[in-house]
């Protein structure tokens, strides 16, 4: 009896192996029901479709796990760049890296039209020369390369590159003519202090226009001059003579002034150089420059 | 998979509750029941770590809704070895009563009928019947629902060792259950 069994399991078993590979998907797969099912796979296929089916919600921990997982994630640093082919529209909006920018065709036409305007806005300043004189010189030798003649870099007066040469004459016309003037000369008579010539913004080494067309330098040394020459303009500098009428302001301011030296030792210099001579409390740029700046240099 | 909305692997990268929320609704009820061959009774304990340890994963993750399920399982798999080795390091160890039931009837293949059974006795069957390695294949094929390509990726096998082995299992299976012999009015009732 007890073979009898053995027997007939090993021919069920025999039976049941024969089971190919496609019968098995479709098992496995819940596309086979107990009575299509092959033979002795009856009971399986039973119990594939039940186990197939929606248990009960088993979602107590949901709120809790979400919320551990949403700190979980904020705790993480910045999200790493992902190239999933199914985003949405969401992560599309977030997700758009810097990489992604470059890729696009709007990057790549900005940088486009902004290389275009620099290389044209340079040219244009190479072409009219307002370029620094070694940016200049540098376009002028690449241009020059694709037979392009741009201007050279203008040089200063003093040998230093510079836009524009300076006038080799201070203009002293137009209706601030005495004023200029005053200031020129009294530049010309400070040269040689140097305290002298942060004060006054004139240039003092250029010789000066009077108002009525001559031109005078005045140098403190004597130099010559193309006005008519006059006596004192050969005395050493530092003497009264700077307020002499060649060397200074016109007539009309001369009688103004007082003597151009610098007080001796006086401790309150402000109130020493105010003129008092009813002149308004105007002081002529001559006096001004001498008297402001005999104080500071320690002038004897 | 497809019940996902489009590019909730994305929003649940950047943390979005609603794509954590579906992520979990989805995919959950099946991570328990895989937990459960190997962790039965600590398979909800088990499956809160799997979560937190896939969300950390999420930043660097580069795929789809299905790739996701893949990571899941894979990190759920792991989960649950690490648990098993820890629970044979220990003295005593809590047995699992429906295998108790099963374990005097090996002699006798085919006494047991399956008449109505639902989606919890039915899983406790495989369980019961299977060996752990046939059991997850069993269930990853049959109620998560991946091929046996993504079977293979989940366990480290190769495809034709995951085929083999649930060749053995689908066997192993028959050998134990069969259906009710019903009569056809019973059978239309039944449906």
């Amino acid at each position: 009896m007890k073979d009898h069994d053995t027997w007939s399991d090993l021919e069920d078993e025999m039976g049941r192996k024969r089971l190919d590979e496609r019968s098995a998907d479709r098992l496995i797969a819940g596309l086979t029901t107990a009575d299509d099912a092959p033979p002795g796979y009856a009971g399986v296929a039973e119990l594939l479709r039940a186990a197939r089916t929606a248990p009960p919600a088993t979602l107590a921990r949901e709120t809790m796990s979400v919320a551990r997982m949403k700190a979980a994630i904020a705790e993480l640093p910045v999200p790493a760049p992902v190239t999933t082919p199914e985003a949405g529209p969401l992560a599309a909006t977030r997700r758009r890296t810097w990489r992604n920018v470059v890729r696009s065709g709007t990057a790549r036409a900005t940088a486009a039209t902004a290389a275009l305007l620099l290389v044209g806005a340079t040219g244009a300043a190479a072409a009219t020369g307002t370029l620094p004189a070694p940016a200049q010189e540098a376009t002028r030798d690449v241009l020059a390369h694709l037979s392009v003649n741009v201007p050279a870099p203008a040089v200063h007066h003093h040998g230093s590159p510079s836009g524009t040469a300076p006038p080799a004459v201070v203009p002293a016309s137009g209706p601030n003519a005495h004023a200029t003037f005053g200031l020129c000369t009294a530049s010309v008579a400070a040269d040689g202090h140097p305290a002298t010539e942060s004060a006054i913004p004139v240039t003092p080494s250029l010789p000066c226009r009077r108002p009525d067309g001559t031109i005078a330098t005045g140098s403190p040394a004597g130099q010559s001059d193309t006005a008519p020459a006059q006596p004192g303009l050969d005395k050493p500098s530092g003497t009264e003579d700077h307020s002499s009428p060649s060397t200074s302001a016109p007539s009309d301011h001369a009688g103004d002034k007082t003597p151009a030296q610098p007080p001796p030792a006086s401790p309150d210099h402000s109130t020493s150089t105010i003129p008092r001579d009813g002149s308004g409390g105007r002081r002529s740029s001559t006096e001004t420059s001498v008297t402001d700046a005999a104080p500071t240099v320690g002038h004897p | 998979m497809s019940e996902l909305p489009d590019g909730v692997i994305d929003a649940a990268r950047l943390g979005e509750e609603w794509a954590l929320t579906a992520l979990y609704r989805q995919l959950h009820p099946a991570l328990v029941r895989f937990l459960a061959v190997r962790a039965r009774g600590e398979e909800e304990d088990l499956a809160t770590d799997v979560w937190l340890d896939a969300a950390r994963a999420l930043p660097g993750f580069e795929g789809d809704a299905d790739g996701f399920r893949r990571l899941l399982f894979t990190i759920a798999r792991r989960r649950a070895i690490d648990h098993h080795r820890k629970r044979d390091r220990r003295r005593t160890e809590p047995a699992d009563v429906e295998a108790l039931v099963g374990a005097g009837d090996q002699t006798t293949p085919d006494v047991v009928v399956l008449d109505e059974i639902d989606a919890e006795g039915a899983l406790a069957r495989i369980r019961a019947v299977l060996p752990p390695d046939q059991a997850e294949i069993v269930i990853l094929r049959v109620i998560v629902g991946l091929s046996v390509g993504e079977v293979a990726e989940v366990t480290g096998r190769r495809p034709g060792t995951v085929s083999v082995i649930q060749h053995r299992a689908l066997r192993r299976l028959a050998r134990h259950f069969t259906a009710p012999v019903r009569e056809p009015a019973d059978r239309g009732e039944s449906r």
